[in-house]
């Protein structure tokens, strides 16, 4: 055939056979048919030396235009195929998407680890640096330091766990020998916050546990007053509980504070208005709190003339019995899958 | 301490009822813990008219009344001058109890028959003492109604806790100064009637071995004394604050010491050896028979009250029943004294005795006061045994304490409180607290009152300002604050990254006690003699725990009788290992699984097996968190793990920790079943993996080869794997066991190994000719140490 009547036929039907392809099969077996070493097209570019020198100028790139438009015709119909036959595939997947995931085994924190990494988060937040002591303690750091000296009666108010065999170490029965441990390792001034077990020597039941936890607070620096107490105090508790909560100091003793405080909380369960909880108070008891006894600061070598200071400790427990109506302490320590699995 | 409403109301007027004076006591630091209604008791004591008066045929002091009490008539014998016809009083029927403990019967009086009894008022247990003789009623009282509501008698008892250092309140009289202070209220001190003094009785000498133990001891003698039931008001006192009625001169001490707070005491002066007093240490074996009916050892470290032979009271603590009064006794001797507080303590708490008295000299007793309560208990005394005379006062006093003055500075106050105060409102609060305050530069001196023994510094003052002030009317305030350097505990980092990836890994959190059985501890196979409580509250609580597997093993048992299926528990906690001196302190990880993993049952495949493999796993997960950490093979297996099913936890190449199957005894002790239980502990506190410089990445692609080999079984994985990275193939990367084999094709002895190595370059691709090398190289190492042979 000539080679003008044989470009003429393909111009005309070469791009509508690419657009009219079914399947994969059928564009490779065209673009075979086409430009394969065999195909129309490239017999048509190979002859294209035969022409006389005009055609070959004027028709040359006619067929190299073609020859481009054709392969990316090709190209994009074998992707417009590829993905409609996939659209296929997914459009037969049938699944149940209600059906039970796979479990993978998650852990969960205690409610006590909870509180304490918040109460933590809190204090941080507001200056307080983490410190800590040990569990076995002497009884200096546990109480002679903490103007508690030997026969004085307030040691009745911690029962204590001695260890046998030595006479000399007792375990703690508050977190405020880490007090002394911070100010006897560093100079003034210093906001310092420990949080950690404590023990005393009681009968266990429903609301006393041999072994709770406490966190508690120091700070020290030039003129420290009540008022600091009180505003820092508040932010603590505002944190913690929300900031709608009430709040009242009262006056109490311990012999590490003076003037001391006890705080309370309005009950967070009737608002206030009295119910079993806060024995019809109105007012939950939450924190021990004070200005730092002249006598504390004097066994640590600070000047009592010179630096002022507040303390303040929360027991972890409660806290955590309130917030999540736990009503009994001894869950804490049980263990309970079935407990425990509630707080993930 | 238990007050009565009544009593405290007779010595400092109350505008309050007992809700408002239980809110305003919180206030000043007082809690009340219960309030419970109380009285004397007066049932059949009823309002009744006297119709008639007549003398009694037979006696001149009595008169036969008719009464009346509005239904029926009665006929009673009066011994009351005052009583008159058309009186109303109080009537007790037949069958009423007084307060004292009297019976009200018919009985014959004289001839005349008497149905009942016109009370008076000590009868009713309202007054101290009747001299006018019967209580006659208002002429609107109520006939028959009974006489506890038409007075108004119901008492209220309100239990306030005092704190240690406020001994001074400890009585009635003490709460009631409190209160008239820090609310301005008038006072009304008991005012002392002396009483009776005889010249002629005899005074027993009294001396002190050393003025601190005892600085001061007042001793009156008395002689004629009748013992007997005390009268109804002060029996109906004592009993409302708790204090059961003995005698009328037990009671007397009881009630000065209720009211005034005062410990005193009273011995049979007759059967006291000289008679003479002596306040001295115990010698050496010597012995009291107390009160209380024990006999108690003492020594030199316990103070005794001794008569010229023995110790005759154990000071401040206990009397002995030796010199104690009975029914027979005439003539006593009446003890007030002072102790030194920390002796008191000391001596209640080693023989375990706690009184009323000593509960109170362990806080302080303050010497000035003691003439006061001598003088009030001697009063009562004479007036319970109306033909007693009293000898004079033996006051044993060498040093009287010295006033003692606190300075103020008013900018120190007013600093320490975050509060500016008027001189005026200051010094208002600082006279309520004591009489004596003088001004000085920049601020005041105060006084200190006698009884007021916790004031010792400026702090103690600033305490009483702002208690007095009010801790309402202190601001709030946001100091600003000297920052200091943020924390950077590693203590608390190393316990959050280990809680997270535990959680992350299917573990939950426990918490235990420190305190395990001795028993658990054997159940554990455990050997080792742990560090023992001197003294534990229970059986269950003697030992502070060696290893955190008890506390763990104890949950598990608990959740498995809970039917759980899966436990997996974990504990970071203190351990305690006694040492060759001291007992040692750890922080240690813990955890224990039991059950499937990682699920039971689920619809696409059947229930996995957590192993032996899938725990090293775990725990190696956790050590990536730490510096040169690693697991590996174990020697000294601790007596609680399988002792070839199990692993040591390396720090530095040191054994700091196992991980394993919990011993098949073990489980079994536990009541645990035969399911394997896996377990691992490691001591923490050891340095975190830091941030390191980032390893280049290399941009070339990686080629893998798998390589297996037969090898014998006598060598370790470990030296397996150390030979392949230590062969000297600078590009290979990593070095994985993707498969082992025993059994068919594989000789006895020996086993299959498959390795998947990767290779990989920083600078390049590497080519196939290279990687081939590297193979061969790694195999040839294989060869020359193990006799390896490859499997094609």
């Amino acid at each position: 055939m000539q080679w003008q009547k044989r470009w003429q036929q393909l111009q005309g039907t070469a791009l509508p056979a690419v657009a009219s392809a079914k399947t994969p099969s059928q564009l490779e077996s065209l673009r075979v048919r086409l430009l394969g070493r065999k195909g129309t097209l490239t017999g048509l570019l190979k002859s294209l030396k035969d022409l006389p020198l005009e055609e070959r100028r004027s028709l040359g790139p006619l067929v190299h235009s073609l020859k481009e438009s054709l392969e990316s015709s090709i190209q994009s119909k074998s992707s417009e195929l590829a993905r409609s036959s996939l659209e296929k595939e997914i459009e037969k997947t049938s699944l149940d998407s209600t059906l039970p995931g796979f479990p993978h085994p998650v852990g969960t924190l205690h409610p006590l680890t909870r509180t304490l990494d918040e109460m933590a988060s809190i204090l941080r937040g507001l200056g307080f640096v983490y410190a800590s002591g040990p569990m076995l303690e002497t009884d200096y750091h546990n109480f002679q330091a903490l103007n508690i000296p030997q026969d004085h009666p307030a040691r009745d108010m911690q029962d204590t766990f001695y260890v046998a065999r030595h006479p000399e170490i007792l375990l703690r029965t508050h977190t405020s020998p880490v007090q002394i441990r911070a100010m006897q390792a560093a100079k003034p001034p210093l906001r310092v916050f420990a949080a950690g077990r404590v023990f005393r020597h009681e009968a266990v039941d429903a609301s006393h546990s041999a072994v709770f936890h406490q966190v508690e607070g120091l700070y020290v620096d030039k003129k420290v007053s009540m008022a600091d107490l009180k505003g820092t105090l508040k932010s603590f508790i505002k944190a913690l509980f929300g900031p709608k909560v009430e709040m009242r100091f009262r006056p109490s003793y311990f012999p590490f504070t003076e003037p001391s405080a006890e705080v309370d909380v309005q009950c967070l369960l009737c608002k206030g208005a009295g119910c079993a909880v806060c024995k019809r108070s109105g007012w939950l008891e939450m924190l021990g709190a004070g200005l730092v006894q002249p006598n504390v600061f004097r066994s640590v070598g600070y000047d009592p003339k010179i630096w002022s200071g507040f303390a303040f400790g929360i027991g972890v427990e409660r806290i955590t019995m309130l917030r999540y109506g736990i009503d009994d302490i001894r869950l804490f320590y049980q263990n309970d899958l079935r407990f425990l699995r509630q707080f993930s | 301490m238990k007050v009565s409403l009544n009593w405290l109301k007779e010595l400092v007027e109350l505008p309050y009822c007992p809700e408002e004076l239980s809110q305003k006591l919180l206030f000043l630091g007082f809690e009340v813990s219960q309030m419970e209604k109380a009285g004397p008791s007066l049932d059949k004591v009823v309002v009744g008219h006297v119709l008639e008066v007549r003398k009694h045929p037979n006696a001149d002091r009595l008169s036969l009344c008719r009464v009346s009490d509005g239904s029926r008539e009665y006929s009673v014998v009066c011994g009351a001058p005052n009583v008159q016809s058309g009186q109303k009083i109080p009537l007790a029927l037949l069958g009423a109890v007084l307060p004292g403990g009297k019976v009200i019967e018919k009985v014959k009086i004289r001839g005349e028959e008497s149905s009942g009894m016109i009370c008076s008022g000590s009868e009713l247990g309202i007054e101290e003492s009747s001299p006018d003789g019967i209580y006659v009623l208002s002429s609107e009282a109520p006939l028959g109604k009974p006489v506890q509501e038409v007075l108004g008698l119901e008492d209220t008892v309100l239990d306030v806790e005092v704190t240690p250092n406020r001994p001074d309140c400890l009585s009635h009289f003490g709460l009631a100064r409190e209160i008239s202070t820090a609310l301005s209220l008038p006072l009304r001190p008991p005012v002392v009637q002396e009483g009776r003094e005889g010249g002629s009785v005899l005074s027993v000498p009294v001396s002190i071995e050393n003025p601190q133990d005892c600085p001061r001891y007042i001793g009156r003698s008395f002689e004629g004394v009748r013992v007997a039931p005390s009268p109804g008001w002060m029996a109906q006192r004592l009993s409302a604050c708790g204090i059961r009625p003995i005698n009328n001169l037990v009671d007397v001490t009881n009630y000065v010491l209720l009211e005034l707070g005062h410990p005193l005491h009273v011995f049979d002066r007759d059967r006291l050896a000289g008679p003479a007093i002596e306040v001295r240490r115990a010698r050496k074996g010597e012995s009291l028979k107390a009160l209380d009916g024990r006999e108690y050892g003492l020594d030199p470290d316990c103070l005794v009250v001794a008569d010229s032979g023995r110790p005759a009271a154990l000071a401040g603590v206990i009397g002995g029943s030796e010199s104690s009064v009975s029914e027979k006794t005439q003539n006593v001797f009446l003890e007030c004294a002072s102790f030194h507080p920390g002796l008191i303590r000391r001596t209640a708490k080693r023989l375990k005795i706690r009184t009323e008295s000593s509960y109170r000299f362990e806080r302080g007793v303050p010497s000035p006061a003691l003439s006061w309560a001598a003088r009030r208990a001697s009063e009562l005394i004479l007036k319970c045994s109306p033909k007693a005379v009293a000898g004079g006062f033996r006051d044993a006093y060498p040093k009287p304490a010295p006033p003692k003055w606190i300075e103020i500075s008013s900018q120190r106050l007013d600093s320490a409180l975050g509060v500016s105060l008027e001189k005026e409102s200051c010094e208002k609060y600082l006279k309520g607290i004591s009489a004596g305050l003088e001004s000085s530069e920049g601020g005041w001196r105060l006084l200190v009152p006698d009884h007021r023994l916790d004031l010792a510094e400026e702090a103690d003052v600033v305490e009483e300002v702002a208690r007095h002030l009010g801790y309402d009317n202190i601001p709030e305030e946001f100091s600003s604050v000297t920052l200091t350097e943020p924390e950077t505990s590693e203590e608390l980092k190393e316990r959050r990254l280990l809680r997270e990836r535990l959680s992350a890994l299917g573990f939950s959190e426990a918490y235990h006690y420190d305190f395990v059985s001795s028993e658990e501890l054997s159940k554990s196979g455990f050997v080792e003699e742990p560090a023992l409580l001197e003294n534990p509250t229970s059986l269950d609580l003697t030992c502070l725990r060696p290893t955190l597997v008890v506390g763990l093993l104890r949950s598990l048992f608990h959740n498995l009788s809970r039917q759980a299926e899966r436990i997996a528990l974990f504990e970071l906690g203190t351990v305690y290992v006694p040492g060759p001196k001291e007992i040692e302190e750890y922080s240690s990880a813990a955890g224990i699984w039991r059950g499937p993993w990682p699920l039971s049952s689920h619809w696409q495949s059947s229930s996995g097996k957590f192993d032996f493999y899938r725990l090293k796993g775990a725990v190696e997960s956790l050590l990536s968190l730490y510096k040169e950490s690693s697991a590996d093979a174990a020697q000294n297996v601790p007596p609680y793990l399988h002792s070839k099913v199990c692993g040591a936890v390396l720090f530095s190449s040191k054994a700091a920790g196992f991980f394993g199957q919990v011993h098949p005894w073990v489980c079994r002790q536990w009541g645990l079943g035969a399911e394997p239980v896996w377990f691992f502990e490691f001591r923490t506190g050891n340095p975190l993996r830091s941030q390191k410089v980032l390893e280049r990445i290399s941009s070339y692609p990686f080629s893998q080869r798998d390589l297996s080999f037969v090898v014998s079984k006598e060598f370790s994985w470990k030296e397996v794997e150390e030979a392949v990275r230590g062969s000297g193939v600078k590009d290979l990367q990593e070095v994985e066991l993707i498969d082992l084999f025993t059994g068919k094709g594989i000789s006895k002895g020996t086993q299959s190994l498959t390795l998947r190595l990767t290779f990989s370059s920083l600078e390049r691709t590497l080519k196939e000719e290279e990687v081939r090398a590297c193979v061969e190289r790694v195999l040839e190492a294989l060869k020359s140490r193990f006799n390896a042979r490859q499997r094609t």
